[in-house]
């Protein structure tokens, strides 16, 4: 939102630089930024006065006129020559004159110029030549109190500032949206309270009463207030210069009279209006209703709108003439002939307003206004002061008596004020500062709040024995039936907001947000509950509550009645009996308070800390004192996962990867062949961005043309969640966190499998994830987009006991990679209890044995085939492997280095030939495998 | 007098940078400055004697020329030791490369995440990364932002599909049918999850990746990491929030941290602030980083809305509390100066190898 500085000065005349404004503003009320000095184009016309006119000798039409002025930065006056045509100047007059180099607004630089023979040394302006308007028809005549000399932007108040205000930062305050909000604020700032002068202007007239206009709310539900008056001899003609600069200012187009006051009117106060053509509407009729769904209007955009049943309109008989509070009907608009209007002041629905703005995206400064919720002063307030502006500057009469419509709650909304109360050492507390009762009632006082230092206890006896006699209803409104009528739990309700302390509605809700007392430390003013007639029941009161008095003391209660029906005066006893009795429930934790009443135009204001923040943003945050936690420390448990993340990511690093970040999504070629395995974005930025994804491979592999460029190989990994389209029963998308790597050779160096497969053995290692517990596979059938992503030959699943917990292996020449699943790699691990073992004493022998076996047979079965000859065999390392023709085609040659070891004794050259026997024979037995000696 | 110091002067350097022993520098040092018997010892007693005109001037000389001895005496005995290396023919080139060990790089969100959370869990948080997909109830509603309010404005959000989800059978279809599932726009649920799920003290940071539904530019992703603080406990209030923000960041950037506070709406808080912490780069002048404004938005806070505390069922007037919410991308930026947020996600190693 806009503000222009000079309107504000106009109503605070504070002694602050628009910069300085900003920078209170920011600090104080909400984000503000100078955007633009207007004005400053007009640098050098001046004021000047007309000394002499003489005709020019060489053109009939031309005159010489000697101007009398002052140079910038001289002091002393000058006369200067000029050549001009305009007939309107007479001597003695004020007039704007350019000055050598001033540069017009239209793009003319005026220079020294020998028209027909004469010199002339500036030039006088008209009205279109300084940007003004469209006059052209003579020398625009200023005020005869202009200075001589003075820059034309001040004398016609040309030069202002513009503050831009972060429209986010004000979405809790409807009452900001105004050039009267932020003064408002200033005053605050200033120490000072806003009163501004409220237009008096009689609405009401009597000789008009019988005049009544032709207006039907429908739907007084989205349309809580309607207020509207007729005006008729209205002339549509330009506005006065001082309206339309502020319009301008403010970057609103200034169109006619009656468009710009009701603009004005909202950018001044904040209510927008709507002007109709009265002579327009069809059977000289309004009606709010709710549209037809499919009906159209012609908006004030030119743009046909196709309407549903859920958006509000205004209509005559015939037609919808505009959207409720969003924007005007062409049918209805303003036009060169218009001779009355009815001028519409209203409060809608927000949440309708909002819908249908949305719907249509029709952002109008009237939507964005009414969908934060107005207060509901504004529209009479807003009429008010748009029929005075008519009235001060055109020559329209009211030609109708005031239409009035508010439905209950409005109504009610209108007389009653929030209340809240406040302790003074409470909001310290919550602040963390030491400021003093005088400081906070000042403050508040300068935001309008009305305070009363109370006593709680008696103030509500005092009111409740006010309601003594009333009559009981069960089930009334809080809000529109008290304090006329009430139940049982809508009187201590009701009482209990003139202290500004908000109870739930019911009795059993009541009961269980109230301290508990005993009956013999019961106060004045605690509540007092009973089972009553019509129970409630829940796990805390299974032999149910239903009842709800206030405690007078000496046992004495008021509650209302429903036997009685009505609100009765009576003992503890007779309010409950011994076995009835539910308790007493407190909720004023200190005798006096503070309640606070909040103005009207705040609605904002509901809470404690919605006050503490208006004390303190206006004392200013700066002077918080930090003071530390006090917390006492507890030993915190670490995150299992981001505990292993962060390590598993510190040893990728020592492996040579290096981390990267991808984006979450990708498109339909990655999700192929298994879409629907994925969660789609309802509102994707773009196709490639429409899949959340279920790998990381895919994104990794992008980056291999990315860099191929700059790094002929590398190793890059990235740790993040993957999405699942699995709903759990904790009510969450099944997100695992994921580790993956690609490895790139830039020559074919070693087997890329086994270059992969190293890097899960060094992370098993890492992770005390024993050895035997881990298996290959082949990858199963079912993983399509793994079988899709790597080279299915030259792959494999990875087990831990029963679980696959991810892939790696060969995904193109060149290039590998794998992808854990961490979350159930975590949770797999188990106790990191490492024992430790004490070496052997004892001389271990190292043996080397070479086996020739069919080519099938997988290496992983000779070993545990070797290891179980004996627990002697400590180590068993492949150092050879190889296949020869000499071999015999479907043949393989392993050699295997072993370390045989006893813990208890030495071993004896026999045993050790006895083992190595064992080995062959059970090798020979199981796998037909051949020794072979070297 | 001055010509005087002028020739001892040239007499010492001569000797000083003659020498080529150590051993002879400290014979050198003490004939000329011991405190006694030194020459120049016996150069002030003369200059004392000197005129009041001539003795500042040959004073002011003496001096520089003591200094000059000093600093000679320094240099000769450096160039000495590397000389002792030089003259051992034997010995290796100690300037030559070593090894090549190749390296891998973390990622500087990476760094700067683990930097944020070994400070918290230093000061006794507990340290969270939450889900990032979430429903609109936790990222929203549940946050005192119901669904036509305008604060709704304020987050541009993606939503997610639901077609082809497959639900736990033992949820209630309808409910959680009705729920719409969403990108997280903040970290901010898991104040409503961690809330729900423990009971005060709390003291809880939760880093993760989040995301807004907008085009990207030099200053705005898509895709993007906060750090969500919350404390949750009896007489919590604005000047701990403000203090252990202050702590925190002086911690981050290893230096004190000038700040401001200045209102700001968010809906789960209030008060709600914004702190901006004086720039960087001009240290508050004005420059192109800050927009001229001295000042970077650096995060937002406030005190726990009481309306939050009743969604997640606190008893009512029990608890205080305060959270803030902290942009990683942009600590990391201003930290390591980076100009552009893209360079996060385009995995150009030439980016990412730099860390």
């Amino acid at each position: 939102m806009k503000l222009s500085y000079q309107w504000l000065k106009k109503i605070v005349n504070f002694d602050l630089s628009p910069q300085q404004l900003a920078e209170r503003l920011t600090n104080q009320v909400a984000e503000a930024e100078v955007i633009k000095q207007s004005g400053q184009h007009l640098d050098k016309i001046v004021v000047a006065k007309i000394l002499a006119i003489r005709p020019h000798p060489q053109a009939d039409r031309l005159q010489l006129v000697t101007a009398l002025t002052k140079l910038p930065k001289e002091s002393q006056k000058t006369q200067l020559e000029i050549v001009c045509g305009a007939p309107n100047i007479k001597v003695g007059q004020m007039v704007p004159l350019a000055l050598i180099g001033a540069c017009l607004p239209n793009g003319v630089e005026i220079k020294e110029a020998v028209i027909r023979g004469v010199t002339s040394t500036g030039m006088l302006c008209a009205e279109d030549e300084l940007g003004l308007g469209p006059d052209h028809a003579g020398i625009l005549i200023l005020d005869e109190q202009a200075k001589i000399g003075e820059p034309i932007s001040n004398v016609l108040g040309l030069s202002d500032t513009i503050l831009e205000i972060e429209n986010k930062s004000i979405t809790h305050r409807p009452d900001l949206f105004s050039h009267w909000g932020f003064a408002r604020e200033i005053f605050a700032l200033l120490g000072k309270q806003f009163l501004p002068d409220l237009p008096k202007v009689n609405l009401a007239d009597k000789k008009l009463a019988n005049k009544s206009l032709n207006i039907k709310v429908e739907n007084n539900q989205l349309c809580p207030a309607y207020f509207a008056i007729r005006l008729t001899n209205i002339q549509v003609k330009p506005s006065p210069r001082w309206l339309q600069q502020r319009l301008n200012a403010i970057g609103i187009k200034s169109i006619n009279q009656i468009v710009d006051i009701t603009n004005y009117v909202m950018a001044e106060i904040g209510q927008p209006l709507h002007a109709f053509d009265a002579d327009k509407l069809t059977d000289g009729k309004i009606i709010i209703r709710l549209a037809k769904q499919g009906e159209k209007i012609i908006a004030l955009d030119q743009q046909t709108y196709r309407l549903s049943a859920n958006n509000l309109v205004i209509a005559d008989n015939k037609k919808a003439i505009a959207l409720a509070g969003i924007i005007g009907g062409d049918s209805s608009k303003i036009d060169a002939n218009t001779k009355n209007i009815i001028l519409e002041s209203a409060n809608f629905d927000p949440v309708n307003i909002r819908r249908t703005s949305r719907q249509f995206n029709l952002r109008t400064e009237s939507a964005i206004r009414f969908e934060k919720g107005l207060p509901v002063n504004f529209p009479l307030f807003g009429l008010q002061r748009a029929v005075q502006l008519f009235q001060k500057i055109s020559d329209s009469k009211i030609d109708s008596c005031l239409f009035s419509q508010t439905n209950k709650l409005f109504e009610q909304r209108l007389i009653r004020r929030k209340k809240i109360l406040i302790f003074p050492d409470k909001i310290n507390e919550f602040l963390g500062v030491a400021l003093t009762p005088n400081k906070i009632t000042s403050v508040l006082e300068t935001i309008g709040c009305q305070i009363k230092q109370t006593d709680l206890r008696k103030e509500i006896i005092k009111l409740a024995k006010q309601q003594l006699n009333k009559p009981f209803r069960y089930g009334v409104s809080t809000f529109l039936d008290a304090p006329k009528i009430f139940d049982c739990s809508s009187l201590t309700k009701y009482l209990y907001r003139q202290i500004g302390v908000e109870l739930p509605r019911n009795s059993i809700m009541q009961i269980n947000e109230g301290e508990s007392i005993d009956l013999v430390n019961a106060l004045s003013g605690d509540l007092v509950f009973a089972k009553g007639n019509k129970p409630y029941f829940d796990k805390t009161f299974p032999e149910g509550i239903g009842h709800v008095g206030i405690y007078l003391g000496k046992n004495k209660v008021i509650h209302a009645s429903s036997s009685a029906k009505k609100i009765i005066k009576t003992t503890i006893a007779n309010f409950s009996s011994k076995k009835d009795w539910r308790g007493v429930r407190r909720f004023i934790s200190q005798k006096r308070g503070w309640v606070i009443t909040a103005p009207i135009w705040r609605p904002d204001l509901q809470l404690m800390p919605d006050l503490a923040e208006e004390i303190m943003r206006l004392v200013g945050y700066q002077s918080i004192k930090p003071q530390p936690l006090s917390i006492v420390s507890q030993a915190v448990k670490a995150n299992n996962l981001l505990f292993w993340q962060s390590k598993i990511k510190n040893w990728l690093a020592n492996l040579e990867f290096t981390e990267v970040y991808n984006y979450s999504f990708y498109g339909e070629t990655e999700s192929q062949p298994v879409i629907n395995q994925h969660i789609q974005l309802a509102n994707p930025l773009n196709p490639d961005q429409k899949y959340l994804r279920i790998s990381l491979l895919p994104n990794l592999l992008k980056l291999i043309k990315k860099n191929k460029l700059h790094f002929s190989q590398f190793k890059v990994f990235e740790v993040g969640h993957i999405y699942l389209n699995q709903y759990l029963a904790s009510q969450q998308i099944n997100e695992p966190t994921m580790v993956s790597g690609i490895i790139v050779q830039s020559a074919k160096t070693e087997e890329i499998f086994y270059c992969v497969k190293g890097i899960i053995n060094y992370l098993a290692e890492k992770l005390k994830i024993d050895e035997s517990r881990i298996n290959f596979l082949p990858i199963p059938n079912k993983c399509e987009l793994c079988r899709k992503i790597f080279d299915v030959k030259e792959s494999a699943s990875i087990k831990i006991d029963q679980q696959i917990i991810g892939t790696l292996g060969k995904i193109k020449q060149g290039c590998g990679g794998f992808e854990i699943n961490l979350t159930k790699l975590i949770a797999l691990m188990k106790d990191q209890a490492i024992i430790f073992k004490t070496p052997s004493i004892y001389p271990p022998v190292e043996r080397d044995l070479g086996f020739v076996v069919e080519k099938g047979t997988a290496y992983a079965n000779l070993v545990s085939a070797i290891k179980q000859v004996s627990p002697m065999i400590k180590q068993i390392d492949l150092f050879d492997l190889y296949q020869a023709p000499k071999l015999g085609k479907t043949k393989k040659y392993l050699a295997f280095h072993l370390i045989i070891q006893s813990d208890d004794h030495t071993l004896i050259q026999q045993e050790i030939s006895q083992l190595q026997d064992k080995i062959v024979q059970q090798l020979e037995k199981q796998f037909s495998a051949q020794l072979r000696n070297f | 007098m001055l010509d005087k110091i002028k020739q001892l002067e040239k007499k010492i350097k001569e000797e000083i940078f003659s020498v080529q022993q150590s051993i002879d520098l400290l014979a050198i040092e003490k004939k000329y400055l011991a405190r006694q018997k030194g020459e120049l010892a016996q150069l002030i007693k003369r200059i004392g004697k000197l005129s009041n005109e001539e003795k500042p001037i040959a004073g002011q000389a003496f001096n520089q020329l003591k200094q000059k001895i000093n600093q000679w005496l320094k240099q000769r005995q450096q160039e000495l030791e590397c000389q002792s290396t030089k003259d051992n023919s034997t010995a290796i080139d100690i300037t030559l490369p070593g090894k090549k060990y190749l390296l891998g790089y973390l990622h500087p969100l990476t760094r700067v995440r683990q930097q944020v959370s070994d400070i918290f869990t230093s000061m006794g948080w507990q340290v969270l990364e939450g889900k990032e997909v979430e429903t609109d109830y936790y990222n929203f509603t549940a946050l005192n932002i119901p669904f036509d309010h305008p604060a709704r404005d304020m987050w541009d959000t993606f939503y997610l599909k639901k077609d082809n989800l497959q639900f736990d059978p033992q949820l209630i279809k309808e409910t959680t049918k009705n729920e719409k599932l969403l990108l997280r726009t903040h970290t901010s649920p898991m104040q409503i999850r961690v809330m729900k799920s423990q009971t005060p003290p709390l003291k809880t940071v939760v880093i993760g990746k989040c995301f807004r539904h907008e085009a990207t530019d030099a200053g705005h992703e898509h895709t993007f990491y906060q750090i969500e603080g919350l404390v949750v406990d009896q007489q919590i209030s604005l000047s701990n929030l403000i203090h252990t923000l202050q702590d925190f960041l002086k911690d981050f950037f290893q230096q004190e941290i000038k700040f401001r506070l200045r209102p700001e709406y968010f809906p789960f808080v209030e008060p709600g602030l914004e702190m901006d912490i004086s720039c960087f780069n001009c240290h508050g002048k004005g420059c192109s980083v800050c927009e001229q404004t001295g000042w970077i938005e650096a995060l937002g806070c406030g005190m726990i809305h009481p309306r939050v505390f009743q969604e997640v069922g606190y008893p009512a007037n029990k608890y205080t509390g305060f959270a803030f919410g902290i942009g990683l991308d942009r600590l990391a930026m201003i930290k390591y100066k980076i100009n552009d947020i893209r360079w996060f996600h385009r995995g150009d190693l030439r980016f990412n190898q730099q860390f």
